[in-house]
């Protein structure tokens, strides 16, 4: 079996990059983000032109990383528990599909994310609040998401038969969505939190300085098609990797 | 699909076991039923398990009262603890129940003999009896070690069931996962805490309130409801997952 | 923290996401040769 259609392989020149489209805007989308946040974007103020947040209104910017890592830990999330019930779905055959190897390269890069938005996360609100941490529901959740990657990995890894290890790995990832539903929408709503505020003031667009612009039109892009790449290329070397290993 | 070379193969490979859909014409709960009795008399008769986390969890109950105890803590904290110290029960012992079937080497008459949602039933069954008993145990021990005095009895009461409910079905799927990854100890907690998270969350919060005379009714059902329906809904994907867990 | 700084706080994640944007770029077109089998090297 070969992932690479017959016109696609023709079409391929020697050392072509397929989407060059989208990754090329990535790069462009990625420098235009850290142009803005690094240069001509203004500090964050309110209504009344107050700075807001720490640094004269400047440490409001961490949020154009932290954010979009907690984005993309929790599509990585979603991603990976969609490709394991697909797995199991299809009879949680390894080789009936790539399912399974999706779903680990996605846990992989979703866990990558975890880390960065909790660790950005946590100096954030050291420099803002004083406390490293302070269990507020949403920045407990990403920790969750986080261990639940981090044991999916662990449990991969404790397995060495492919089959079993692709089928206990699915059950785990499909699983782990009720937590997970149960932490993104049960537990913020039903506890007060931290985020309460900035969330609501940089999506209710009470910062000025066009910040609700940048985060969703720069920021979003730039990490998105990011997301997108790296699982590409991961995926594709882990399907060579394969290729090589069984000599097909 | 086995195909016949006239070479002599180990009698694993030589054709693979299918889960028994229909367990032999008997309904799902005789044999449900009859797992559990199954499983209940064996743990009468050897109580290994059940003398292990008992002795495990009175331990860690008087550890608990002994560290926190002479100090007088708040609720907010007695109820924690009283969740720390049910989560260690739990994930110390409710894997016994499948892995003692591999250990012992009777999977594969089960898996013959059953249907996977009767083995499912029975398993669980036996689980939530397990935990019940212990609970039944630990729990006025805990109270009295850590004088605890619920202004509502009743949903103290309800809220340990809901949230152990939950905790014994989460425990139980993950056990099941386990059990076929040949789990040592340390990987059951690992898989199954960041599942059971939210779950505790969830139960701390609403424990604390029922120890807490200001709470309104609303706010405990509202609890409990949270409870009972993560537990719901771990078993609904126990259910769905579980047959691909249990084959080979 | 406006001014003349600017140009060098914005210069060096700049730079470095330049570098990260064509290191990705280099992988994928080993992938892709890797993919034709025309390249015989490991990764």
């Amino acid at each position: 079996m070969n992932g690479i259609a017959q016109t696609e392989a023709a079409s391929l020149a020697e050392g072509r990059v397929r989407g060059l489209w989208w990754k090329g805007l990535c790069g462009i989308w990625m420098a235009a983000l850290i142009l803005a946040v690094f240069g001509w974007l203004g500090p964050a103020v309110n209504a009344e032109g107050q700075p807001m947040f720490t640094a004269g209104g400047h440490g409001a910017k961490a949020i154009f990383f932290h954010v979009p890592c907690a984005w993309l830990t929790f599509i990585a999330f979603l991603v990976g528990a969609f490709d394991a019930a697909r797995h199991l779905l299809r009879g949680a055959r390894p080789h009936a599909g790539l399912d399974d190897l999706k779903c680990a390269t996605a846990m992989e890069l979703g866990l990558l994310f975890a880390v960065l938005a909790t660790v950005t996360g946590s100096l954030f609100s050291r420099n803002e609040w004083g406390a490293f941490w302070s269990w507020d529901p949403r920045q407990t959740s990403i920790l969750v998401v986080l261990l639940i990657l981090a044991a999916y990995g662990v449990l991969r890894g404790s397995v060495t038969d492919p089959s079993t290890r692709a089928r206990l790995s699915s059950v785990y990832a499909v699983v782990a969505l009720v937590p997970a539903f149960f932490l993104i929408w049960v537990l913020p709503r039903v506890m007060a939190t931290l985020h309460e505020g900035p969330n609501q003031t940089i999506v209710g667009g009470m910062i000025g300085g066009n910040y609700r612009a940048v985060l969703y039109g720069l920021a979003l892009p730039a990490f998105l098609s990011l997301f997108v790449w790296l699982f590409q290329i991961r995926i594709r070397l882990l399907q060579l990797e394969e290729r090589a290993a069984h000599g097909s | 699909m086995s195909t016949s070379t006239g070479r002599s193969r180990p009698l694993a490979e030589a054709a693979p076991v299918r889960p028994c859909t229909q367990g032999a014409g008997a309904p799902l709960w005789t044999q449900a039923r009859a797992i559990f009795l199954k499983d209940v008399r064996s743990e009468l008769r050897n109580r290994s398990a059940l003398n292990s986390i008992l002795l495990f969890s009175l331990t860690a109950t008087v550890v608990v009262g002994f560290a926190a105890g002479a100090v007088g803590v708040a609720t907010s904290v007695k109820a924690a603890l009283l969740w720390v110290v049910l989560f260690f029960a739990a994930f110390s012992g409710l894997a016994h129940v499948f892995i003692h079937e591999e250990e012992t080497g009777t999977t594969t008459a089960l898996r013959l003999t059953a249907s996977p949602g009767a083995v499912l039933s029975g398993k669980l069954l036996f689980n939530l009896a397990l935990l019940g008993a212990i609970s039944l145990v630990v729990v006025p021990v805990y109270m009295a070690v850590m004088d605890v005095r619920p202004a509502s009895p009743a949903g103290f009461a309800a809220a340990v069931i809901a949230g152990g409910f939950a905790l014994a079905s989460a425990a139980t799927i993950v056990g099941a996962i386990i059990a076929k990854a040949r789990g040592k100890g340390a990987l059951y907690g690992a898989l199954g805490f960041p599942i059971i998270l939210p779950l505790l969350f969830m139960a701390v919060k609403t424990t604390r309130d029922t120890l807490q005379a200001s709470t309104e009714p609303s706010v405990l059902a509202q609890g409990i409801t949270g409870l009972v329906s993560f537990g719901v809904m771990i078993v609904a994907a126990s259910v769905l997952c579980f047959p691909v867990v249990w084959e080979d | 923290m406006i001014g003349s700084n600017t140009a060098l706080l914005a210069a060096i994640p700049l730079v470095v996401w330049i570098g990260v944007f064509f290191y990705l770029l280099m992988m994928d077109r080993k992938i892709a040769r890797l993919e034709r089998g025309e390249d015989g090297d490991d990764l």
